[in-house]
């Protein structure tokens, strides 16, 4: 990956510099992070009911795999749906590994199988444009599913395998409070990773592909190498996502890794705000709890005409959800929470307010 | 060779399952530029107007049949002036979110009218099976289906190929802004399209239901004819009529040689290699960036 990044050229990226950084030493700021994560822990033993922090967990994970697809979907304009894929391939990297190491070297294996299938699938789809790039994702959606399926009846795993609860150090994983605090930690990981990359020269030349790939390659832009960068690092991210999320639940099948599930992280980049760090962690929080809070009204009937139809309401509502936001405001919740933050600066200030003020990030 | 000559029948019987719904996919993407993922509701929801027809209000087999292709092809126009006119032109992944979406309002609302249960659509042509050259039997229906569909797409050829109507939809889907120089109204024609390929859906909706059962699988069609329309190419009608039988043939020699689950799985590595080598499909019309 290394190599990919560097190339010939001016490859001195000036490293962007950070919004915001620690204070302190190495091991002060570690101290800190520590300290936040006791404190999280802190705060859902006392304030959250322990349901709360369940979805707090799927929130987490979910929102890694939205960020990353988004890096696809967003910020270099292709679309993938076959994200679920990915995940699978970490998953059973995850599954594969077992034996050889413990959680981290699991994560591990799915990040770098992750990689390699995003590799592959960028390779694939470097000749494609637009919605073909849609369906070669969807066949290697298939593929692997089928793959997967092949390799559980050869195995004899009906059920798909078992996972044991993972530990870190002394700790057991064996609370939804202490997979919050990992779910969290990736999820800043990768959120400053993909942050950095974006705020550079790297993020530039994605912007440039997804506008217009023939005019960003006249300019000067390597198109092949900044495309296959953009597919390793999602699927790496999302291989990690599904490894970490196959220990989280202690299984894994390929019957889980659906379109549906596919679509559904779709869903959560585009209900957040394409080509944003935080909409897709919004979106992933709406996807969560949204089913969850429809059984909550729809558990005082369970008889009645809601309760024996939930699951096609909960797919009325999702899909009338999408639509609505795309077709009102293409730029998801996050180009909501923009332009209002807009129109409240202006009414604020009025005479502070420059047309700059909005910063380079905003666009629509 | 016999069992050459057996797979061939069977994947032109089930091409023409998949013919409808891969042509109605072509028609929207030439005329709008969408590549539609509701394709497979719209064939679902076409089979249960076709079963509201014949079960509920009692129509006789041929009347439920044009209720049902009326009604859907209103539904299409309908569904064009809703919801699909904000998303024409925009990004793909926005076009591809809306689609899905609206495949899964479709289903919804089906499932929410007519419930999950599976229901049964009878064609009142016997079951009985015909002999046909090479010691194959196929059923009277899938002779049926396959004749169906046959006609239906040479007259859309046909149509599309020298009546006026059809003239405005090829040159609305040419060239939307010059063909309203010559006085289309390509809101209107791309409008129709929508109706139109809805139309074909439902056909192909009701003939997988007669065929075997009304329920979710009718759904299903619409993702499996995806490689049928990259094989083709995603913007040429015959291609994709080809590409359905390719398909077709394709799936039945998988099941019958390597059993029923690698259907799916050489199907897609089929889209892969296509993809790989002619990235525009075999028929298909290199897209061309303008800088």
């Amino acid at each position: 990956m290394r190599a990919l990044i560097k190339g010939p050229g001016p490859s001195a990226d000036p490293a962007p510099a950070p919004r915001w950084k620690l204070p302190g030493s190495a091991p002060q700021r570690a101290a800190i992070i520590i300290a936040c994560a006791a404190l999280i822990d802190l705060f859902c033993a006392v304030a959250l009911p322990p349901y709360y922090v369940y979805l707090s967990v799927l929130t987490a994970f979910a929102a890694i795999g939205a960020v990353a697809l988004d890096l696809l979907l967003g910020y270099v304009g292709q679309v993938s749906i076959g994200n679920s894929a990915f995940m699978a391939i970490g998953a059973f990297a995850a599954v594969g590994v077992q034996h050889f190491g413990g959680f981290g070297f699991g994560l591990l294996a799915g990040l770098v199988a992750g990689a390699a299938a995003g590799l592959v699938t960028g390779l694939i789809s470097l000749r494609l444009r637009g919605f073909y790039v849609v369906l070669t994702s969807l066949a290697l959606l298939y593929i692997a599913s089928f793959a997967f399926q092949e390799i559980e009846s050869a195995t004899g795993a009906i059920a798909g395998y078992n996972l044991p609860i993972p530990s870190i150090g002394s700790f057991e994983l064996n609370s939804d409070r202490r997979w919050l605090v990992v779910g969290l930690v990736l999820l800043v990981i990768e959120l400053i990773v993909i942050g950095t990359l974006i705020r550079g020269r790297t993020g530039r030349a994605w912007l440039a592909i997804r506008e217009h790939e023939s005019a960003a390659s006249v300019v000067g832009v390597n198109v092949v190498r900044y495309k296959l960068l953009a597919w390793v690092i999602s699927s790496a991210f999302i291989g990690l996502q599904g490894a970490a999320l196959a220990y989280y639940l202690g299984n894994v099948d390929y019957a889980s890794y659906t379109l549906e599930l596919a679509v559904s992280y779709a869903a959560m980049v585009l209900i957040g705000g394409l080509g944003t760090l935080y909409g897709p962690v919004l979106g992933a929080l709406i996807v969560t709890l949204v089913p969850s809070l429809l059984n909550d009204i729809g558990s005082g009937g369970t008889t009645g005409y809601i309760g024996s139809n939930a699951s096609s309401i909960e797919l009325l509502i999702f899909g009338v959800l999408i639509i609505v936001i795309v077709l009102m405001n293409p730029g998801g919740l996050a180009g909501i929470a923009r332009t209002a933050t807009a129109a409240g600066r202006r009414t604020l200030g009025r005479q502070r307010s420059s047309p700059e003020a909005s910063g380079p990030e905003a666009r629509s | 060779l016999q069992a050459i000559w057996r797979v061939l029948l069977l994947g032109l019987i089930t091409g023409s399952l998949y013919a409808p719904v891969s042509s109605g996919l072509v028609i929207l993407y030439r005329s709008s530029g969408v590549l539609n993922f509701a394709q497979g509701a719209f064939a679902f929801m076409g089979a249960y107007l076709f079963y509201l027809a014949a079960s509920t209000l009692g129509l006789p087999f041929i009347a439920a049949g044009i209720f049902a292709l009326i009604a859907s092809a209103a539904c299409g126009v309908a569904l064009h002036w809703l919801l699909v006119r904000p998303i024409i032109g925009q990004r793909p992944v926005v076009v591809v979110m809306v689609t899905i979406a609206l495949g899964s309002v479709i289903e919804a609302v089906v499932f929410l009218i007519w419930g999950t249960n599976q229901r049964f659509l009878h064609a009142p042509f016997g079951s009985s099976s015909v002999h046909v050259p090479g010691n194959v039997t196929l059923s009277e229906l899938d002779i049926a289906i396959f004749l169906t569909v046959t006609v239906i797409l040479t007259a859309l050829v046909l149509v599309l190929k020298y009546t006026r109507i059809g003239m405005s939809i090829r040159a609305v889907s040419d060239s939307p802004l010059l063909a309203g120089y010559y006085g289309r109204n390509s809101g209107r024609v791309i409008g129709l399209t929508w109706g139109l390929s809805f139309a074909l859906s439902s056909i192909a909706g009701v003939a997988y239901a007669v065929r075997s059962v009304l329920d979710s699988g009718v759904l299903d069609l619409g993702t499996l004819v995806f490689p049928a329309v990259i094989i083709g190419g995603m913007d040429s009608l015959a291609g994709a009529a080809i590409g359905s039988v390719v398909l077709g043939v394709g799936t039945s020699a998988a099941t019958i040689y390597l059993g029923g689950q690698w259907s799916d799985f050489v199907v897609y590595v089929g889209l892969l290699v296509v993809l790989a080598v002619r990235p525009y499909g075999i028929f298909g019309t290199r897209e061309l960036a303008r800088l």
